[in-house]
């Protein structure tokens, strides 16, 4: 029988902070995810043929690079080149339009950043993964 | 109180090493941050002010800063609303609450 292959989850968000938290959580929740985190949305773009089976995307990826693109172009492209991808959105807005466009263009829940955000998270995982 | 850091305690279920960890990735970032926001308002870069004290909320709340979180949201708000008149005044009082709670993370640091 086939050894299970470790689902993959691709973190991107500008801030480390947050980046690693999650990582954290995600990985003692889990052991067996194989994480990797992206400080752009160009740098997950260059590595997506490595097949993720989830990307967790932040909305705002230019406070530290102005030049970087926002997520929701991150997210467009990504639908655009595999669209079953399951892409969870985060934002720290609480703004019914902001995520209402995420879900427009394809992500599959928008998760606001707070304290629970981490374990919401871990549940869309496990119902998407 | 300045700092709350019951849910840092929660979250690392009290792990000492992971709590000075984020921490310290916190102290490295927010200065820098409030460098950038300071210099955004000089220039009335409203835009980037309204992304940077976004970017810095939820970290803000992560390390428990009480008061914190809803100021970088007003500062956000005005940015959204254009009501720039607040956003110096805003401004200063987030700082100032940086600056205070800064040494008590960095004391934080030298526990354990």
């Amino acid at each position: 029988m086939a050894k299970p292959v470790a689902p993959k989850i691709f973190i991107v968000d500008d801030e480390p902070l947050l980046s690693e938290m999650l990582t954290d959580y995600l990985a003692e929740k889990n052991p067996g995810y194989e994480i990797t985190s992206f400080p752009t949305g160009e740098a997950c773009l260059a590595q997506l043929d490595e097949e993720p089976d989830a990307v967790i995307l932040d909305y705002y990826l230019n406070s530290k690079e102005k030049d970087a693109a926002n997520g929701i172009d991150i997210l467009k492209e990504i639908k655009k080149r595999s669209s079953n991808l399951p892409v969870i959105m985060l934002s720290s807005q609480k703004r019914y339009g902001t995520a209402s466009q995420t879900i427009m263009y394809g992500a599959i829940h928008y998760v606001t950043k707070g304290q629970d955000a981490f374990e919401e998270i871990h549940q869309l995982i496990k119902a998407n993964v | 109180m300045i700092v709350d850091l019951s849910f840092l305690e929660k979250f690392t279920k009290g792990n000492p090493k992971k709590i000075k960890r984020y921490i310290s990735m916190y102290l490295q970032v927010a200065p820098d941050t409030f460098s950038r926001m300071q210099q955004n308002l000089a220039e009335k870069d409203w835009t980037n002010l309204g992304i940077n004290a976004h970017s810095l909320m939820p970290q803000a709340e992560y390390m428990g800063i009480v008061g914190m979180k809803p100021l970088l949201g007003k500062i956000e708000e005005a940015v959204a609303t254009g009501n720039t008149d607040e956003l110096e005044e805003l401004f200063e009082q987030a700082i100032q609450l940086h600056r205070d709670s800064e040494p008590v993370l960095t004391a934080r640091l030298e526990q354990d």
